[in-house]
Order: C-alpha cells, then structure tokens, then sequence
C-alpha cells in the first residue's frame, strides 16, 4: 500500500508547493491570490512546510512595503517529486 | 483529501506559476519606441557629424525607464519564476554583448546596425521561447532577417531605415499583440 507524504496530502500545503516548484521565490500575497486561501490559514500552512524543512521565508522591506517571500527548498523539491511518484503508483499511473 | 484532487490541485497551481511570468511587452514597447525615432532620425541627419547622439540619448532614457518600470513591476507580480530569471540572463548578457558589438563595429567603420538586429533577434528569439509567445519567434525572425539585409544587401546609409522597420516588426507589432493578450489577463 502506497502511503502518501501526510506534509504534503493537504489541500492547502499541496497547492503551495506545487506552485513554488515552478518558481525562485513568490510573495504572500501572491500566494493568497492563486491559492484563495485567508492570510490567517495560509500563514498556518507555510509554518508547518517550513518546519518540516520544505521552504524558507524571508521577510524584508521593498520600497516601503513588507515583502515575504517563500522560497522551497532541495528537500521540498525532493518531497514534491516522492508525492507525485507515489500518487502516480498509487492511481496506477 | 482523494488521489485525483491531488492531481487537479498539483496541474492548476503548476499551470497558475507558468502564466506568472512577469509583464515584458512594456521593454518591447518601450525600446521600439525609442529606438525606431532615433534610427528615423539618423538617417534624416546624414551628413551632421553629430547625428549619432541621438544613440547614447535615447539609450540612457530608455535604461532609466526600463530601471524604474522593472522595479515596480517585480513588487506587482509578486512572483520571480525560472522563465523570468532566463529572461532576465539573456537581455543581460545582450546588453553587454551589445556594448562591445558597437565599440567593435565603430572602430571598425561600420554601421552598427545589423550586428544589434542580429544580436536582438537572437535575444527576442529566446523570450519568445520562454513565453511560448510565438508572435516575438516569428519578430525575431524579422529582425534577423534585417540583420542580413544590413550585413549583405543594403548599402550602410540605409541601414537606419532597415533598422527601423525590423524593430517595428520585431518589436512593436509582438509588443502590441502580447500587451492586449497581458491586459485581458489582468
């Protein structure tokens, strides 16, 4: 039986990392628009991604606004990767 | 959560970062717009030994411009993907390649006209790549085909006209149909 990475199996956390895969480095806010998600929850998720070592978040200042941005990292990337493969295998793909 | 909404939720935000390369028909724009005059200009001024200041004008103005623009258009987006570092290492290197082409063909004697089409055409060639835009493919083709006409067929004194008219093929009319495609987006 295939066991998919719980990290990653979550609507929110999926959606994040699946967007930063493509990316160098993406803002907040810019995640709050493509993901549709309130600030409150979104902050939620990036934590535990964080914690577990799939991204990094920078805080800084551009002109002057507030800039976070949300980097993934080699392990996000590689647990990314492992999700699809096990998501392939698991849907017979 | 099910197996298939994995899939659904993985191909939308994959699809969503792909379309979040950062709004590029403004240099197009900008630099055709600049540029085409400045070409016009030098030709009508042949024979003023000071025609070719309108170059260096036009070259600071629109770096100025393009600098600012650049700027606030990266805090809009929100977002910095691969494609929009690979666009940004190609006009890169072109800048500077571009900077020597021109002191080697002045020193040279030669109008520097063709050896930018070539250079630009090379670099619009890629953009249009990254974007999967095609109509900036078919301007580079313009441009490199006005880089033959310079390098081959056109005596120099018309090169600023060759020059013109691949720069509103390669960039304007591209910059215009990417520009509406970017605005019905927004």
């Amino acid at each position: 039986m295939v066991k998919l990475n719980p990290i990653l199996h979550q609507e929110l956390r999926l959606a994040v990392i699946s967007f930063l895969v493509n990316t160098e480095w993406v803002d907040f806010k810019k995640l709050v628009e493509v993901t549709g998600a309130t600030k409150g929850n979104l902050s939620v998720q990036i934590s535990k991604l964080q914690k577990e070592g799939y991204l990094e978040v920078k805080k800084s200042f551009k002109g002057n606004y507030p800039l976070t941005e949300c980097i993934i990292t080699e392990k996000g990337r590689t647990a990314f990767d492992t999700y699809v493969k096990d998501l392939k295998r698991l849907l017979n793909m | 959560m099910e197996a298939l909404k994995s899939i659904e939720i993985i191909e939308s935000m994959i699809w969503e970062s792909k379309k979040s390369l950062q709004r590029n028909s403004f240099y197009f724009l900008l630099w055709g717009g600049l540029l085409i005059p400045s070409a016009i200009v030098e030709y009508l001024l042949q024979g003023n030994p000071n025609n070719w200041m309108v170059w260096p004008a036009m070259g600071i103005i629109g770096g100025i411009i393009a600098t600012i623009y650049g700027r606030k258009e990266s805090q809009r987006s929100g977002v910095f993907t691969v494609g929009d570092r690979i666009t940004a290492y190609t006009w890169g290197g072109f800048l500077f390649t571009l900077v020597f082409a021109i002191i080697f063909s002045v020193s040279q004697h030669f109008p520097p006209h063709g050896l930018i089409l070539l250079l630009a055409g090379w670099a619009t060639f890629i953009s249009g790549g990254i974007s999967r835009f095609k109509p900036f493919v078919y301007g580079a083709i313009f441009l490199e085909i006005g880089a033959i006409l310079c390098g081959f067929f056109v005596a120099p004194e018309f090169h600023p006209l060759v020059f013109a008219g691949s720069l509103f093929l390669g960039y304007i009319i591209p910059g215009i149909l990417l520009m509406k495609l970017e605005n019905g987006k927004a």
